[in-house]
């Protein structure tokens, strides 16, 4: 697929409470975007990121590579990716990479860029499989990995409370959260009911809401 | 059926509830793989959750380490794969219809309808990992973790530090109060 060069806008970004840097609404700034990259281009491009970045906090960095450092696509196209990757379904780092390859390199782009950005992690877990099942039965791991895991417990924790603070405004949205909450955690439902019995009604709900604001 | 196609189908369709991210989902995977399928026990889940995060790329690939426990490399493959094709298709499918349906009533309820949901599985999923914590630690350690864990979390909100510091950090704290 071939991208002219056109102008690029380069959006303002801000840092949220987990850390993660997030696109806001793109401004224009006037630079040229750069020509689209060839496949081995993007590939090396996405197969870096997925190599180097760690910690989970993906976004900014993808954004920094694609908007910034290589001027791929526009601040605004950055954007609308990041919006939608955030409301489809999956890992949300990876339907960005999807989109973002699409965009400049078509089909086999997006699937170079699902290569590369997947490998590393799966190489990387591989090797963490091996070692907790090498060492699964020392007591010395065992304390260092239970040491480990009250950290990750706490990253968990503090992610949660930045999404559900930026999730819930209001009594019902809490109400509905916390009844998603007993009926997963406490009476293990299946997410996928969880989904239907909680979800749908409030989607209806939201969209009946809108349809006579706008009438 | 071979584990791995168990492994692809498994992750497959758990991928496809993973709105609002992989770690929507964390209950579930935990509750599938561990009391399910028996794949792993719940101490080796959280052990592959928590090295998952100083790993390289996309969290939410610990799925990885689940297969290669399961079935080795190909069971890694197989794991991490279905977790994130599924998505990915639908994603590239979806695109080309986006721009349309961006500005519609549905998309906007879509978006507000699922995120009070979305935030009671994540923390459906925090409280998954809690669970497997206390499993294994009692007493003042348990205690002393638990603190650790707060002092995390308010770092994680209050400051700009990758997570992967936090974890490496947290971590050595906590192995310190596990040996003390």
């Amino acid at each position: 697929m071939v991208v002219p060069i056109r102008l690029m806008s380069r959006g303002p970004r801000k840092v949220n409470e987990s850390g993660a840097m997030e696109p806001t609404a793109p401004r224009d700034s006037g630079s040229a975007l750069q020509a689209p990259p060839s496949q081995a281009e993007l590939f090396w491009a996405v197969l870096v990121i997925g190599t180097t970045c760690f910690g989970g906090a993906m976004t900014g960095f993808i954004e920094k590579v694609f908007v910034h450092d290589k001027a791929w696509v526009s601040g605004e196209e950055f954007f609308v990716s990041v919006e939608m990757a955030r409301v489809m379904p999956g890992p949300n780092a990876v339907n960005l990479i999807v989109l973002l390859a699409k965009r400049l390199g078509g089909a086999p782009g997006a699937a170079l860029a699902f290569v590369a950005i997947i490998s590393p992690a799966i190489a990387a877990n591989c090797l963490m499989g091996e070692l907790i099942s090498r060492l699964t039965y020392s007591t010395t791991f065992s304390n260092i990995i239970v040491g480990f895991g009250a950290a990750a417990v706490g990253l968990a924790a503090g992610g949660s409370v930045s999404i559900v603070r930026s999730g819930l405004g209001g009594f019902v949205p809490i109400l509905i959260a916390g009844a998603a909450f007993v009926a997963v955690a406490i009476l293990h439902l299946n997410v996928l009911a969880a989904l239907l019995i909680f979800g749908l009604p409030t989607v209806l709900g939201y969209l009946y809401m809108a349809r006579r604001r706008a009438a | 059926m071979s584990d791995i196609v168990g492994l692809f189908l498994t992750f497959a369709g758990l991928s496809l509830l993973a709105v609002g991210g992989g770690d929507s989902i964390l209950a579930q995977v935990e509750r599938d793989v561990v009391d399910r399928h028996h794949w792993i026990t719940q101490a080796a889940f959280v052990h592959l959750y928590t090295l998952g995060k100083l790993a390289p790329g996309p969290s939410t690939m610990y799925v990885a380490g689940v297969g290669f426990f399961v079935d080795g490399i190909g069971g890694a493959i197989a794991a991490g794969i279905g977790f994130v094709l599924p998505t990915s298709i639908l994603v590239f499918v979806a695109e080309s219809f986006w721009q349309q349906w961006r500005g519609t009533q549905w998309k906007s309820a879509i978006q507000l309808g699922l995120a009070p949901v979305t935030s009671g599985l994540i923390v459906a999923g925090v409280f998954a990992l809690v669970s497997a914590q206390v499993s294994q630690v009692q007493g003042w350690k348990l205690v002393e973790l638990a603190v650790l864990s707060i002092c995390i979390a308010v770092v994680a909100l209050r400051t700009r530090i990758n997570p992967a510091f936090l974890i490496l950090g947290g971590g050595a704290v906590g192995s310190l109060v596990m040996f003390v």
